[in-house]
């Protein structure tokens, strides 16, 4: 008697100790930080002009935009204003016939970046 | 819990059954055992009663109905008892190892939290669902069989105390508990012929 109890206490154990007592983390990163939308690049005299639009501005602290060329190297800027809707930037020195991509992402206080926008592409003429 | 560690976790698991295995197999006998050691050579024909069997089964399932001679009954028992718990360990195994990774996995996302981008999360983001739902599926799987072996033992248990089970059947003949004697190691054997 004594035997079945224990072995039957073991199996009560056994099941009662198969608890799934983890939780998927809440996903921070979704819907934290909007996406900068309606992105167009100009030139004019030699300065790249870039305006964008976003549906909100709650924990945006900055945008940062980047600049690729056709090579592949990226240059960033910081603009540190949640408000700003256009950038302008004049040291790039684009050569005729190459192309700039463009593209746009918030930023909150802590530099944590949020999803980039579409690429847009600036061809030099 | 890295990969590494898990299989050194593993190792030594198996490092100790092989080990108290061969404690069990080199134990030296007793000099009683040794005095009656001619006189336990023969084996002598035990008729297994029914509290017997009850006991057996108790023990694990299916054995009692092997020792009465229900061969299918009780090899059928012991198969399902066995392959439950297995699965069940293994099962268990993996959930744990899987914990292990997903706490990794989770702490990395909320590290995340400054300094990083949107793509570096939502890559790891997609990892940790992944291995949450690895988890659950463990989680699953081993709730499932523990059930399984669980429910295997009572019927088991049902078997020897109420649908005959524990009772001899008119063909069975007996069990012999055969002492085994050697130079090496002491044990006892259950032989049933049919």
């Amino acid at each position: 008697m004594t035997t079945k109890i224990f072995t039957l206490g073991l199996f009560l154990f056994m099941i009662a100790g198969c608890s799934n007592d983890t939780e998927l983390s809440t996903a921070y990163h979704q819907n934290y930080l909007a996406m900068p939308t309606d992105v167009e690049v100009s030139l004019s005299r030699g300065n790249v002009e870039v305006i964008w639009q976003i549906e909100s501005t709650d924990n945006v602290a900055a945008f940062v935009v980047s600049f690729t060329d056709a090579t592949g190297s990226e240059e960033t800027r910081s603009v540190e204003d949640p408000e700003a809707r256009s950038f302008v930037e004049g040291s790039l020195d684009p050569e005729s016939g190459s192309i700039i991509q463009v593209r746009v992402r918030a930023a909150d206080e802590n530099d944590f970046l949020g999803p980039l926008s579409a690429v847009v592409s600036l061809i030099v003429e | 819990m890295t990969e590494r560690s898990y299989m050194n976790m593993r190792w030594g698991r198996g490092a100790f059954i092989l080990l108290s295995a061969l404690l069990l197999a080199s134990s030296p006998r007793s000099e009683a055992q040794d005095a009656s050691g001619v006189e336990r050579l023969g084996s002598h024909k035990e008729p297994v009663t029914r509290p017997q069997a009850i006991a057996l089964s108790a023990v694990f399932p299916g054995l009692g109905q092997l020792a009465t001679g229900h061969r299918d009954r009780g090899t059928a028992l012991v198969t399902a008892e066995l392959a439950c718990l297995v699965i069940w360990l293994t099962s268990h195994e993996d959930f744990d190892t899987q914990k292990a990774q997903f706490e990794i996995e989770s702490e990395r996302y909320l590290s995340l939290r400054e300094g990083s981008s949107y793509e570096e999360v939502e890559a790891s983001w997609q990892r940790l669902s992944a291995k949450k739902d690895d988890l659950d599926g463990s989680h699953t799987r081993r709730r499932l069989f523990g059930v399984l072996a669980a429910a295997v033992y009572g019927y088991s248990l049902v078997d020897v105390l109420v649908l005959g089970g524990g009772e001899v059947p008119q063909s069975a003949i007996s069990v012999n508990v055969v002492p085994m004697v050697d130079s090496r190691a002491t044990g006892v054997a259950v032989v049933a012929r049919f």
